[in-house]
């Protein structure tokens, strides 16, 4: 009797996502080089520091703060920001009793135009399982000790939303200019993970 | 489990396609040069409502306090399972977005309202935190008056 055929070994996955890829472009589902054009738009155009060009815009010009909070996907256009995960993006402003914080609980939901691709932790199940039961708590483990009498707010990204934090402007920063404001605001700060 | 999170992404892509009759296993597998997993079929699929009107007024306003139907449904959902049976209060009203549950699960496209809905994390867990509050973006059918 012969032996049975040996089981293959799985496939990784980089040569499962490009099996899968040549498929659908055999079949015409998708052009050659799209998701090559996307990777390449991912790290060049959707980046933490458009959020931080909204939120330097938002600082100096109370007009601008003021449609952002009315309607940030389109004051974001105003400053040719937009692109996926973008359709639907809604600021939060944190002011001096009340400290906003996002996540998405069901899996990675980021306002990729504002914000860039989320960072590893913010998809890793400790994060999005522990800031909605114990935000505070993991915002000190995570280097940010809010006053005690600071109200959080934990945003859930369950649905079509993607928002961003509008920090507060920091202190001291009257003298600067509106992109020296933009460098100094993070993607933690626009997460809600850190203050400026 | 131990897949990483776009390696999970990937299983779930490729499942639906060869669900779908898209691609097909052996296709995919040729041409990874190996194996090429795919996740179980859900146990039981949601029976859906495939009515398909839309285009309402929103049926809650800011200020209005609502409760999350506590029953859990077979597969897709966007309705978090802390949220469920929670009473919270309407903050903001969202246009008219496609109901995630008929999305995933048929080819009936049906819009309706979504809001962002407040609950004290005190009320979602018994050792809450007072002076936090979580915000759900959760669909209208996931909501009851109270």
């Amino acid at each position: 009797m012969s032996a049975p055929h040996p089981t293959p070994p799985v496939a990784t996955p980089e040569r499962r996502a490009f099996a899968l890829r040549d498929a659908l472009v055999d079949r015409g589902l998708v052009e050659a080089g799209e998701a090559e054009a996307l990777a390449h738009r991912a790290a060049e155009e959707l980046s933490p520091a458009n959020g931080a060009r909204v939120v330097a815009r938002a600082w100096v010009y109370p007009d601008f703060r003021e449609r952002l909070l009315s309607n940030a996907t389109a004051a974001a256009k105003e400053l040719g920001i937009e692109g996926p995960e973008g359709r639907q993006m809604v600021a939060v402003e944190n002011t001096a009793t009340t400290h906003n914080v996002i996540v998405c609980t069901q899996c990675s939901c980021t306002a990729w135009p504002l914000l860039g691709l989320p960072p590893d932790w913010y998809k890793a199940p400790p994060y999005r399982a522990r800031v909605v039961r114990e935000a505070r708590a993991l915002l000190a483990e995570m280097g940010l000790q809010l006053p005690a009498t600071t109200n959080i707010r934990v945003w859930d990204t369950s649905g079509e939303t993607r928002y961003f934090v509008l920090p507060m402007r920091p202190q001291g920063t009257e003298h600067l200019t509106e992109e020296e404001l933009a460098g100094l605001v993070t993607r933690d700060a626009l997460i809600g993970v850190a203050r400026i | 489990m131990g897949a990483r999170y776009y390696e999970r992404m990937l299983t779930g892509v490729t499942t639906l396609l060869v669900e779908q009759g898209v691609v097909s296993l052996e296709d995919v597998e040729g041409r990874a040069g190996g194996r090429v997993p795919v996740s179980d079929p859900v146990a039981q699929l949601p029976v859906l409502q495939t009515e398909n009107s839309e285009a309402r007024e929103a049926r809650f306003s800011p200020g209005d306090t609502v409760r999350v139907i506590a029953k859990a449904t077979p597969g897709h959902t966007r309705c978090p399972a802390y949220a469920r049976g929670k009473e919270g209060v309407i903050r903001l009203v969202y246009p008219l977005a496609y109901y995630p549950e008929l999305r995933a699960h048929s080819t009936v496209k049906r819009r309706e309202h979504s809001y962002a809905v407040e609950f004290a994390a005190s009320h979602l867990w018994n050792d809450g935190d007072p002076s936090q509050t979580v915000l759900v973006e959760l669909f209208e059918s996931y909501l009851e008056a109270q």
